[in-house]
């Protein structure tokens, strides 16, 4: 059966010409041309009509719209997730584990008393999605008004991720229109058609477009229609966006990012028996889930052996733990080029002063590279992590310092007498999320990604003051 | 360790390879094969013993001199662990020449070390090759060298090759086009120019991309120049995505039609900072001695080529001219570094040799080319 890798409420797809479907990597997608006519009759068409279609819902109606969603996705049996997950798996090489545990942790985080709370977390009393509502604070009203339309252009690192971007749109009442990766197309369709599928409102709000790139042209009439633009991708994107993308219009760039975590000195000391283990253990979760693909995921670990177990003591426990970790969640299958210049890396790590040993399970499939602290290693990702041993926190924000710009998560293990310290350096550092080892992939949905309110980065406020009302 | 140049041991090493590349090629083949794997297995010995991290490398792949009998066992350094660390059989600081590998953002640039006599091996290696390869006619050239001197850029091993060349074959001698204003057009066309009313064959000899800018400006400029037969040109490393689009073969009619010289007499070559040998298309070869190979790079006697499987690693048996992989050198001139080199170059085999594909996607690792590119693009 053909994945199609665009969606659009049944009445526009007048606007798309449906090619005969193509072979990607085993999986057989459908791309559709938008049509000339789209631009600007059918665009500005379906920009109006969805927004007044989510203006007349209830944001507790769209809570539940997107509940329901989250719920069939959640089901394993569910068909829209076991197509997803088989062909998520052949297009981007996440085993077909890993795909059902992203999606697992994706929709576990996104079910209904999540987005209340991310909604209250930003808004406070949220209904003000629907109208004015009275805040003690201003003796007044205040109204949260969408920043409609909203063009988001997604990758493909994380499965499932998608969805974010949509369900964030729906919660800010702001029609969508999603560009998909080229590389992992066919995610966001289906989570549409589910929608589509139960007759749900919500279904009118969102189109799923997936082209190449270079279709410059394409993305500028997209942008042009927007006042919100969300876009996640490196460094030429980052350039890109910013240059297209100017105020009025308002732009929420993920660029790329990266994590790493911290076990501080005394952290293992009293340690209950199998406690290392379990350490290990999320240690590897965090590594394993996102295959360190995401800036949820670690690429090093410092380490501080000061009352703690011989680094390469927890080195073995991780390796004992990855191993475990390989039968459960299978790694990816790389291309050759990816996989060569992983093993490559791997070999030459070996040949560097600054690596004590190079731990690795059989093939290669996990590592873990025991080093000294002589820089900041950014690891070939798929299951290579770094140990750093350090002796002061001073060596640790010597080489995180220069990459200040690309922090993210970390993942903090000391002693309760030690975080303060850690958190305040970290914070102002640029780190933007801080959590215990084994929960760097699974965020709230409260999560300020980038350091920004992603819900209130896509709205506007108004505000009734006292006196007037 | 200081010491370890003038153990005798080693000097018998260093002459013993030195032998087999200047008769090692006359031998029968059993016996020849016999020796290149002893010589092997002897530098091998050399290098696990005098190279702490190489040995530590060895050690975690369970490979040891004592248990390894034929060449193809000893384990394989990829090219970027050059950037890594030392490799090199005496403290860096002893190294006569250091050749330096490209960095690009974010990486450093590696070092491959060569001592007076490992500078000497290449050199008399790379003489050899380019004889047998670039003048295999035994023509007497005069050079045009579109590169700076050795003395200017002495981390530059293709430099320091076509400088050991331009040294030691013919008596017409010949000169260095680039000094640090930049390339010498001027100069350069005046001697081109010369040395066609002089009737003396011209060997120009340059990075890829540097043909590629001469050949520009000469078009640019309306120039054309009948250089006398016998005349030859010499491309090194390939464009790696740096330099304006052309296909080789472009490249090879644009020489003909500027500089007059014949497809048969433009040889591309194959050199790394890593490694002593230079490898030469066989073409020119080829038509000289009038033989019906294909064109492809040809391993001297005292080195060798494979192709391995990107995956795996394992090496892919010679002769399956199908399959595509990374090239694996086993080069006795790499006594004071590491004899076997595993490279980012994407090749296949290719009669007795080996051919270049292209690069191995998604990697930084650049060659000289690049930085010979640098320098002439800032002008």
């Amino acid at each position: 059966m053909t994945y199609q890798t665009f969606y659009s409420p049944p009445r526009y797809r007048k606007y798309f010409k449906a090619r005969p479907a193509q072979d990607a990597n085993g999986v057989p997608v459908g791309h559709a041309d938008v049509d000339a006519g789209f631009f600007p009759a059918g665009f500005d068409e379906f920009a109006k009509s969805a927004a007044g279609a989510l203006s007349k819902m209830k944001i507790e109606e769209i809570i539940e719209q997107l509940d329901l969603v989250s719920g069939k996705f959640l089901d394993r049996g569910y068909d829209k997730r076991l197509r997803a997950v088989d062909a998520i798996s052949k297009l981007t090489g996440f085993s077909g584990p890993a795909v059902e545990r992203c999606i697992d942790l994706e929709f576990g985080s996104s079910r209904a008393p999540g987005m209340r709370a991310a909604l209250k977390n930003e808004f406070g009393d949220y209904g003000a999605l629907d109208g004015f509502v009275y805040d003690e604070k201003l003796k007044g009203s205040f109204r949260v008004v969408p920043n409609a339309p909203v063009f988001a252009v997604c990758s493909s690192n994380i499965p499932a991720l998608p969805h974010l971007s949509i369900m964030r749109s729906f919660l800010t009442k702001n029609p969508l229109i999603l560009k998909t990766s080229m590389a992992e197309p066919v995610f966001a369709p289906l989570y549409m058609e589910a929608f589509l599928e139960s007759g749900l409102p919500l279904a009118e709000c969102a189109i799923v477009l997936c082209y190449n790139r270079c279709e410059e042209g394409l993305t500028e009439r997209l942008i042009a229609g927007s006042r919100t633009v969300i876009a996640y991708g490196g460094p030429a994107a980052a350039g890109y966006f910013s240059k297209k993308v100017a105020p009025p219009k308002k732009l929420i760039m993920h660029p790329h990012k990266l994590g790493f975590g911290i076990i501080g000195k005394d952290f293992t000391r009293d340690i209950a028996p199998g406690g290392l283990a379990a350490l290990a253990k999320s240690v590897v979760f965090d590594t394993v889930t996102f295959e360190q693909r995401a800036c949820l995921a670690p690429h090093i670990y410092f380490y501080d052996e000061s009352g703690n177990v011989p680094a390469g003591d927890f080195a073995a426990a991780l390796l004992r733990e990855f191993e475990i970790a390989e039968k459960q969640v299978p790694p990816a299958v790389l291309s050759a080029e990816k996989s060569y210049a992983r093993r490559v890396y791997l070999e030459s790590a070996a040949f560097s002063p600054a690596v004590k040993k190079v731990f690795s399970t059989g093939g290669l499939r996990s590592a873990v590279i025991l080093a000294y602290p002589a820089e900041f290693f950014i690891s070939p990702l798929d299951r290579v992590l770094h140990v750093v041993v350090y002796r002061e926190k001073e060596e640790v924000l010597k080489l995180i310092a220069p990459y200040a710009k690309y922090l993210q998560n970390v993942s903090l293990n000391v002693p309760s007498a030690d975080v303060p310290g850690w958190l305040e350096t970290l914070a102002d550092l640029g780190v933007s999320r801080i959590c215990r080892a084994g929960a760097m992939p699974s965020p709230s949905m409260m999560w300020h990604h980038d350091g920004l309110r992603p819900l209130s980065e896509m709205v506007r406020f108004c505000d009734l003051e006292g006196a007037a009302s | 360790m200081q010491h370890l140049q003038y153990s005798e041991e080693l000097t018998g090493l260093r002459g013993a390879i030195k032998d087999f590349i200047l008769n090692g090629g006359t031998l029968p083949d059993k016996e020849r094969s016999d020796k290149f794997n002893e010589l092997c297995l002897k530098v091998f010995a050399l290098q696990f013993d005098n190279i702490d991290s190489y040995h530590k490398f060895c050690l975690q792949k369970g490979t040891r001199p004592e248990n390894t009998a034929l060449f193809t066992g000893i384990p394989a350094v990829p090219v970027q662990a050059f950037k890594a660390g030392d490799i090199f059989i005496y403290p860096a600081a002893e190294a006569r020449v250091t050749f330096k590998t490209s960095g690009t953002s974010g990486h450093k640039a590696g070092s491959a070390y060569f001592s007076e006599t490992g500078a000497a091996l290449a050199s008399l290696a790379i003489v050899r090759n380019a004889r047998n390869y670039l003048f295999p006619d035994g023509l007497d050239a005069r050079f045009f060298l579109i590169s700076p001197t050795p003395e200017r850029a002495p981390h530059l091993t293709m430099a320091f090759g076509i400088t050991e060349v331009m040294k030691n074959t013919g008596p017409h001698g010949g000169k260095h086009y680039i000094g640090p204003a930049g390339i010498l057009w001027d100069e350069l066309f005046t001697d081109l120019k010369k040395a066609a009313a002089e009737n003396v064959p011209a060997a120009v000899i340059g990075p890829s991309f540097g043909v590629v800018f001469m050949l520009d400006r000469m078009a640019a400029g309306g120039m054309k120049l009948k250089l006398p037969p016998g005349s030859r040109l010499l491309d090194a490393g390939g464009f790696k995505g740096k330099s304006r689009e052309i296909s080789r073969t472009e490249m090879v009619e644009a020489a003909g039609e500027m500089l007059d010289i014949r497809p048969q007499y433009c040889v591309n070559t194959l050199g790394m900072s890593e490694l002593g040998t230079q490898y030469y298309d066989n073409n020119l070869r080829n038509f000289i001695l009038n033989r019906e190979f294909p064109v492809y790079k040809e391993n001297p006697h005292w080195a060798k080529t494979f192709v391995v499987d990107l995956r795996d690693f394992q090496v892919i048996p010679e002769g399956d001219e199908s399959r595509t992989g990374a090239l694996l050198h086993f080069d006795l001139t790499n006594i004071d570094r590491a004899l076997a080199i595993l490279t980012d170059d994407l090749g296949r085999y290719r009669g007795s040799g080996f051919e270049i594909c292209g690069r191995i996607a998604a990697d930084d690792i650049k060659g000289c080319s690049v930085t010979i590119e640098e320098m002439l693009t800032k002008k």
